[in-house]
């Protein structure tokens, strides 16, 4: 299942410049979500994501806020 | 179904992570959220962070008096200078929430576990660091990994504590860890 499914709409951004928006951007203010499995974001991650599995997200929608952008990887 | 969710903007890393080549961190996703469970208040997280940043500290100026290279140990030195503002800035934090004039020396002789942020242990690092006369940039990339773990474990806090003003201040200590990190990367990228 494609990540792009479960957002709209999605845009694509690079990793120069999703750490662009980041240092523009104070932490609380948009969301670093990681959808990936809990072994693989244990192993390593981005600095304050947010874990919530991708087969678990369509139940968990609500831990996230709609009115903050979202960075998924 | 999507439609319905109501996201806003929403955009994806291309690449995930193996694109990032930025700093990472490890360890499970509850790693010391235990301590984010008891703290109930503003003041218990002040008193938490005080408590790393002293640990921070401490390790920050150990390691200067036990390396053997000349600019890792001033380098050391100034880390642990940065920490001791750190810790007053988060004394005056604490002074505003609490109406405490003694916040520094409360702070200070608190029990707090000091324990060096979301679970990591300074004994070995420090150990790494000052073996061997690890050089200027071992030294920076051992502050930016416990800068980013910090950082984390701030936001993953925050998820934890719903209370607002608690909320507002574990994002802006995870700013200031931000800001931190991105200081010891510039740091990094003069010493390249």
């Amino acid at each position: 299942m494609k990540i792009r499914s479960f957002f709209r709409p999605v845009r694509n951004m690079t990793a120069d410049e999703a750490r662009a928006f980041m240092t523009e951007h104070r932490e609380g203010s948009y969301t670093l979500l990681d959808v990936r499995q809990e072994r693989e974001y244990a192993k390593e991650r981005i600095p304050g994501a947010k874990l919530i599995p991708l087969p678990q997200l369509s139940d968990r929608w609500d831990e996230l806020d709609r009115q903050k952008p979202v960075i998924v990887y | 179904m999507l439609e319905e969710e109501g996201f806003q903007e929403v955009y994806n890393l291309q690449g995930g992570i193996k694109a990032w080549q930025g700093i990472t961190v490890a360890g499970p996703p509850d790693m010391g959220i235990e301590l984010a469970r008891e703290m109930v208040s503003a003041e218990d997280i002040i008193r938490l962070a005080y408590g790393m940043e002293k640990s921070l500290g401490r390790f920050y100026r150990e390691a200067s008096e036990k390396t053997g290279d000349p600019e890792a140990a001033e380098l050391l030195g100034k880390l642990a200078g940065i920490e001791e503002k750190h810790k007053q800035q988060l004394a005056d934090l604490w002074g505003a929430v609490s109406g405490a004039e003694t916040a520094r020396a409360s702070l200070e002789t608190d029990g707090a576990r000091g324990a060096l942020e979301g679970g990591l242990s300074t004994g070995d690092y420090l150990e790494r660091v000052t073996a061997n006369n690890q050089g200027v940039k071992e030294v920076i990339s051992v502050a930016m990994m416990f800068e980013a773990q910090a950082m984390d474990f701030y936001m993953r806090c925050s998820e934890e504590i719903s209370q607002p003003d608690a909320n507002h201040l574990l994002h802006n200590l995870a700013q200031q860890e931000k800001g931190h990190l991105a200081a010891l990367g510039d740091l990094m990228d003069r010493k390249a």
